[in-house]
């Protein structure tokens, strides 16, 4: 291959790391504020005050 | 006396006279506020001293009966020492969620060992209000 | 003095023992629209590879909810993000992220979108969802302009909406110590503590 073409193979590489790790990283601080979870099979929910 | 003085300071044997090893960091346990061994650099392997082990910490040299008394930490000692319990540096939180800075010394009292303060540059924080140190952060009650 | 924080300022923030080890940091929280008590929070790891975490931190179990850290004891005090959830649960409810839902009133305007919650911490150690910051709508005033809604004036809330009635308008705060005032304003209407 010539030079240029490992050139766009690391480049590549390099947008696939960068992109998992966002994708990771986003899974991750993706926290949001849950508003009345719904109830699990066998579970009795808590009256609300 | 303060930690960051003492980084450094021979240890001497009253014994032969000779230099054991230079002070490396001190071991502080949180549940006692008090620094409970010593751990030296120098050629080979057992680096603690236990400060009961100590004959005197003076301001220019630590004095030990003799060469005898360095050792491999035992295990308590062991589990108070290393990077994540050593509390110089470390940051600070209060038991209601507060950071209050990071450790720039600790003062400590050379006859009995009592951790008197933590020095941090919002202000000194009383040793008696330690109540650990791990990986993240040293944990003391509130003001 | 009870103090009031934003989720945004919570989501993020390190979970640490009393042993100096942060073990988690927050990623959710868990609250019932009725009444606003906050259940807990869902966990995420610490290290930059980790992902959410099987466990989950119930309300009970903090010691502190301060500024730079969420103190507990040790690491025993977490349960599973199942019994978190659980703990809020209703009936009916999908478990949403309230975050983005529509303000709608019960007439069909919108009001605008749900873009922070405000918590109230007390001296008692409660924590509620006191309400909602909102981007406004035309409806509410200038468009894009950040206002805070209490959530008594809410009917109901869901991870699309949070519906109120067509007077709700009237009650929206301008900024944080207008809404921490009308907060306690509220409170002493519905004769509750303050």
């Amino acid at each position: 291959m010539e030079w240029w073409g490992w050139l766009i193979v690391i480049v590549v590489v390099a947008i696939l790391v960068v992109a998992a790790f966002w994708l990771i990283q986003r899974r991750r601080r993706s926290g949001g504020v849950i508003v009345d979870p719904s109830v699990s099979p066998g579970n009795s929910p808590q009256e609300g005050p | 006396m303060l930690y960051t003085q003492v980084k450094g300071r021979k240890v001497v044997s009253t014994g032969t006279a000779e230099t054991v090893g230079r002070v490396a960091d001190l071991v502080i346990d949180p549940r006692s506020r008090t620094v409970v061994a010593v751990t030296l650099r120098r050629s080979g392997h057992a680096d603690t001293v236990l400060w009961s082990d100590i004959t005197a910490f003076g301001t220019d040299a630590v004095t030990v009966p003799d060469g005898e008394v360095v050792k491999d930490a035992n295990h308590a000692v062991k589990e108070l020492s290393g990077k994540a319990h050593d509390v110089l540096g470390k940051r600070v939180l209060t038991t209601l969620g507060e950071a209050l800075g990071s450790v720039s010394d600790v003062e400590f009292d050379p006859e009995s060992g009592a951790v008197n303060a933590l020095v941090l540059p919002s202000g000194d924080v009383a040793g008696s209000r330690l109540v650990g140190v791990g990986p993240y952060a040293a944990i003391v009650h509130a003001g | 003095m009870s103090r009031l924080m934003r989720t945004s300022e919570v989501i993020g923030r390190p979970v640490v023992t009393l042993d100096g080890k942060d073990v988690a940091q927050v990623k959710d929280v868990v609250y019932s629209a009725g009444g606003g008590a906050v259940g807990g929070f869902t966990l995420a790891g610490r290290g930059p590879f980790s992902g959410p975490l099987k466990q989950g931190l119930s309300w009970s179990a903090v010691m502190a909810l301060g500024p730079d850290a969420v103190m507990i004891h040790d690491e025993d005090v977490m349960s599973s993000v199942t019994e978190v959830l659980d703990a809020s649960a209703r009936p009916g409810g999908s478990g949403g992220n309230v975050l983005g839902s529509e303000v709608l009133t019960d007439t069909g305007i919108l009001l605008g979108t749900v873009v922070d919650v405000i918590l109230e911490v007390s001296e008692q150690r409660t924590c509620d969802v006191v309400g909602y910051e909102v981007s406004a709508s035309e409806p509410l005033g200038t468009h894009g302009a950040k206002v805070f809604l209490p959530l008594p004036v809410t009917l109901s809330a869901s991870g699309e909406h949070v519906m109120v009635p067509a007077a709700a308008k009237d009650f929206v705060a301008h900024d944080l110590a207008g809404f921490g005032a009308a907060v306690q304003a509220f409170r002493k209407h519905l004769g509750g503590p303050s």
